[in-house]
């Protein structure tokens, strides 16, 4: 199979549809413009992935991505 | 403690100052946790929290969108202070998405501390006892230092205690409320009955006068956000605050009189003029 021809799948990312090709979870962040150097974490099903596995985290259709940054509190 | 123990009294000295409270490995100097939402604008949480001499402020996350610009200015502010962070789970309603939102803190704010909040009722933002307590042994496992907020049930509270969690924050009305609080016995049982634990009121204090009820009683810190922020002026309230917990702490150190029914005159009886003369006709 050739780059062109990757895969499409469709996720959610913060509970809306995305069609992506990317293959991990750092592609799919790069793409989808994120500025990575800023304070962030994410959650694939559900579940941490720490930042340092991001690069190495697959992506399969259907998965669910959350990306949080801080905010205010009480 | 006896009254009639000198020995058990602090010392004059010490007693009129508050005392350090000694909380997941942490020494603080202020026993007032201050929230860091809904305040005009940054520079006013920032003058709130030196106001308020603060040293635990809470934090929280939410979703990030791509093109989000904003919110940097606002936590490197929050960083500059050089406050203990206390992130909060708030917007769970289960022990598994707490879990996994305490995971994403630990790693963006570099703490181990969580307030957990895990919200059993959208609607008086009660929170969830099974699954607070499930996330509970879930993060005091994976090496957190639990912050677990709660209603003023003694049983959850005891659950709690055993699963090894840093303080116990029972609130003293629904968030947000400022209602002060609105089961004193409760709140008294609970100090009475968990005499070893952190006990922290959290939420529902509306007024300084609320704050330092709950430190008479004994309790070790309040968590104050909504109170302070908004007042009409944060700051002097968030330094009213800082005064009415100290206040309390100390007249808790100092051991309240007791209450009594009936009338006991303060001003001695001896020697009371015009004692049984007879009134001039």
């Amino acid at each position: 199979m050739s780059a062109a021809a990757a895969p499409m799948r469709l996720l959610r990312l913060n509970g809306e549809p995305v069609q992506t090709a990317c293959a991990t979870l750092a592609e799919l962040l790069r793409a989808q413009g994120y500025d990575v150097s800023r304070a962030m974490a994410c959650a694939v099903n559900r579940q941490f992935v720490p930042r340092a596995d991001w690069a190495q985290r697959a992506l399969h259709p259907g998965d669910e991505i959350e990306v949080v940054s801080p905010v205010v509190g009480g | 403690m006896q009254l009639d123990d000198p020995t058990a009294l602090p010392q004059a000295a010490d007693a009129a100052q508050p005392d350090a409270l000694h909380v997941a490995g942490a020494r603080l100097g202020s026993r007032l946790f201050l929230g860091t939402a809904r305040y005009p604008a940054p520079s006013i949480l920032a003058d709130a929290v030196q106001a308020a001499q603060a040293e635990v402020l809470t934090v929280s996350l939410r979703r990030l969108a791509p093109e989000t610009q904003s919110g940097q200015a606002w936590w490197q502010r929050i960083q500059s202070l050089g406050r203990h962070l206390l992130p909060n789970t708030a917007g769970c309603h289960s022990a598994s998405e707490a879990v996994t939102l305490a995971q994403m803190a630990r790693e963006i704010f570099g703490t181990h501390w969580i307030k957990l909040e895990v919200i059993g009722d959208d609607y008086t933002l009660q929170p969830d006892p099974w699954d607070t307590v499930a996330a509970a042994q879930t993060l005091v496992r994976d090496g957190f230092a639990v912050f677990a907020y709660t209603t003023d049930d003694l049983v959850t509270a005891f659950k709690l205690r055993d699963a090894g969690v840093a303080a116990i924050m029972p609130w003293a009305a629904p968030i947000g409320t400022g209602a002060g609080p609105r089961n004193l016995p409760a709140l008294r049982t609970l100090r009475e009955r968990l005499p070893d634990s952190v006990l922290v009121v959290d939420a529902g204090l509306g007024a300084p006068h609320h704050a330092a009820q709950v430190m008479e009683l004994g309790f070790d810190a309040v968590l104050v956000n909504t109170a302070v922020a908004e007042a009409g002026d944060p700051v002097a309230m968030a330094r009213a605050f800082a005064l009415a917990v100290d206040a309390g702490r100390i007249a808790h150190r100092a051991l309240p009189m007791r209450q009594r029914e009936v009338a006991q005159a303060s001003t001695p009886m001896v020697g009371v003029p015009f004692w049984h003369q007879t009134a001039a006709a």
